[in-house]
């Protein structure tokens, strides 16, 4: 996939299959220590007992509808390719995935529209409770969707409109994080 | 279609289809975009971009969902729409370029575009409960 932000949604839409009905995704950059680290825990029921290793197995999958599962797969040959790390830990109730690579690798694709992805998240019927962190070198930008209704006017976020709108707020955030001034979305609340 | 005779008929054809539209627009129209890994890669995520721009552009009254993977997988990206007195419609290898035309001729003329259909749903089976 072209962007990491594609990986974060197959990410997210695991989650979201798997019944979570609460996600936390961190993702923290940090220039200095050329480090990019994503975390995503989910709430969802976890993996059956002993498949940690299996569900990087392109040919393994918690589904009964086919039989393959790629999501997994395919952010692990991204972070062996740019020799990163990382790392599933699933019992009931908790899944987390944790990945770390070296931000300014030369195979490693843009960061991409993170908001895009969120979007989609958020556009699932019966979404679930979407917490995100983003951290870049200590700036902060952080978003819950239990606090989405003064972005929304009251309109759902599957709304078209209401989809623009919270697409454009986090948009907002997260650019926020890269200008040189140091203020970020949390401090101008 | 029939033969228009005077100013007046082409008047009443005119608010005909201006009613029509209203309520196809007005009474719950529903976009669904496929987002499994396969939809990821073939450029869901985009064409749900430019499915809102679209929407936004035009001010249509929707509202947009996206699901998981539905197991076609070869003709993502997949699109469903759903509206009020038309049969529930799929759409395969909707890619953002093709949006703009989706909306035009499903959405604003009511006209299936039938060489993106890759499923149909007849309305009798989509007022059905939902599982």
């Amino acid at each position: 996939m072209r962007e990491l932000s594609l990986h974060l949604l197959d990410l997210l839409e695991n989650a979201c299959e798997a019944g979570a009905t609460e996600i936390r995704v961190h993702l923290e950059e940090n220039t200095g220590q050329d480090t990019l680290e994503l975390v995503v825990v989910d709430n969802g029921p976890g993996l059956p007992q002993g498949a940690n290793e299996q569900a990087f197995d392109p040919f393994f999958t918690s589904r009964r509808t086919r039989h393959v599962g790629l999501g997994l797969p395919l952010v692990k040959q991204l972070v062996e390719q740019v020799g990163g790390s990382i790392s599933l830990e699933s019992e009931p109730g908790r899944t987390e995935v944790r990945l770390r690579v070296p931000r300014s690798h030369w195979d490693l694709p843009p960061l991409g529209d993170i908001p895009a992805s969120l979007l989609a998240v958020l556009l699932r019927e019966g979404a679930p409770r979407l917490i995100y962190d983003h951290v870049v070198d200590g700036r902060r930008f952080h978003f819950d969707t239990a606090d989405l209704g003064a972005q929304l006017a009251g309109l759902p976020p599957a709304h078209a409109s209401a989809a623009v709108r919270l697409r454009e707020y986090l948009r907002a955030g997260i650019a926020s994080l890269y200008t040189s001034r140091s203020s970020t979305a949390d401090e101008s609340k | 279609m029939p033969r228009i005779s005077s100013v007046e008929e082409l008047k009443a054809l005119r608010e005909q289809a201006r009613r029509e539209l209203q309520v196809r627009l007005g009474t719950g129209t529903r976009i669904t975009v496929g987002l499994g890994t396969c939809g990821i890669a073939a450029g869901a995520r985009e064409t749900m971009q430019a499915i809102l721009e679209e929407l936004e552009r035009r001010g249509i009254e929707a509202t947009v969902n996206t699901v998981g993977c539905i197991g076609m997988c070869y003709n993502e990206p997949l699109v469903d729409i759903e509206q009020a007195g038309m049969p529930r419609i799929t759409y395969g290898r909707i890619t953002a370029d093709k949006v703009p035309r989706l909306i035009e001729e499903h959405l604003i003329k009511g006209q299936v575009v039938a060489e993106w259909v890759v499923g149909r749903m007849a309305q009798e089976a989509n007022n059905g409960p939902k599982s």
